[in-house]
């Protein structure tokens, strides 16, 4: 479908710092967005997509792949290839808004992550890090009980600052309001959540490098 | 996205339980690295006093001089409405850590730098 796409991916010099700003950009994009050619709506990850595709506004697959003599899978195959080694972008990924019940984009993440064949570039241990952690992994893991609210986030913050960074701190929270509150102060404070509370109420916490 | 945070306590003494409230939420701000104002105006003023949050400690909460002393610590700043405070004849000598008196330029120019709002 379309000539085969000789699309250099820009290597752009994105700061660490930058790609949170980047993350905070998409994540708090609120749908819909829209495609800036057809108008479209777009999820979190097309726009994630033309970020790293160097486009200061932007569109969806099937006007991008149009534009570039490609198709929306190829696209995705060649971005993917890309953003599995970018952390940061990576992480973006992750983080933006998806795309709900539609399901027809190709990069929806639920034709790519329930696919029997997922795609070469999608690979659990990157894009779902915190699968098999346990608290032995953990440089530091402690026990939040039923500690909600300012007194959680002032123990995530004091547990934090004791992992080392780059290091893995383990909670577990009982709180009924931690499993919206946890993912927040994650993605306020740029440290990466690994793995969410589900059943047994214990997240797994990266301390960013720096 | 604002990453300041501007919580405005009015109640003094009479409703300790929004003086609770409003700690543990700015602690939960301050912690989660958004630079973090407590404004008191009007009875809130005398949350400003060393002593004054002594024996308050809502069920559920912890006591409110170990959240102000939290919120300290991890920088959150208090800022205490000046003439308020003249008119309560409080005591600049006895202004709790964090804790600066202010006009109201010093409260509108944090909240038009782009902050956000809560009000207790």
């Amino acid at each position: 479908m379309g000539a085969q796409v000789h699309l250099r991916v820009p290597e752009r010099a994105v700061s660490g710092a930058a790609a949170l700003e980047t993350s905070g950009a998409v994540a708090a994009q609120p749908l819909p967005t829209i495609c800036s050619t057809c108008g479209a709506a777009l999820c979190g990850r097309q726009v994630v997509i033309a970020k790293i595709l160097g486009w200061s506004v932007p569109r969806c697959l099937d006007c991008a792949a149009a534009d570039l003599g490609s198709s929306p899978d190829a696209l995705c195959s060649l971005v993917g290839g890309y953003l599995s080694r970018r952390e940061c972008y990576r992480r973006d990924w992750m983080a933006a808004a998806t795309c709900g019940e539609d399901e027809r984009a190709p990069c929806c993440p639920g034709r790519v992550e329930s696919a029997e064949q997922p795609p070469e570039w999608f690979r659990a241990e990157l894009f779902h890090p915190g699968v098999g952690l346990t608290a032995d992994d953990a440089d530091q893991f402690v026990d939040a009980e039923e500690s909600g609210c300012g007194d959680l986030m002032v123990l995530l913050l004091r547990s934090i600052r004791k992992t080392p960074p780059g290091g893995i701190l383990g909670i577990r929270a009982l709180d009924p309001g931690a499993p919206a509150d946890i993912p927040s102060w994650c993605r306020l404070t740029g440290h990466e959540l690994l793995r969410e509370g589900e059943d047994d109420g214990v997240y797994y916490i990266r301390r960013r490098a720096d | 996205m604002s990453k300041s945070l501007m919580i405005s306590l009015t109640q003094g003494a009479s409703d300790p339980d929004r003086a609770t409230v409003a700690f543990v939420v700015a602690n939960a701000s301050v912690a989660s690295d958004v630079e973090t104002v407590v404004f008191l105006s009007t009875e809130g003023v005398r949350w400003s006093q060393k002593g004054a949050a002594d024996g308050v400690h809502e069920t559920g909460f912890k006591a409110l001089k170990e959240l102000m002393a939290d919120f300290a610590e991890f920088g959150g700043k208090i800022y205490v409405c000046s003439p308020c405070f003249k008119k309560r004849g409080l005591d600049e000598n006895n202004l709790i850590d964090g804790a600066a008196i202010v006009g109201g330029a010093k409260a509108v120019e944090f909240l038009t730098n782009g902050a956000s709002c809560l009000s207790y």
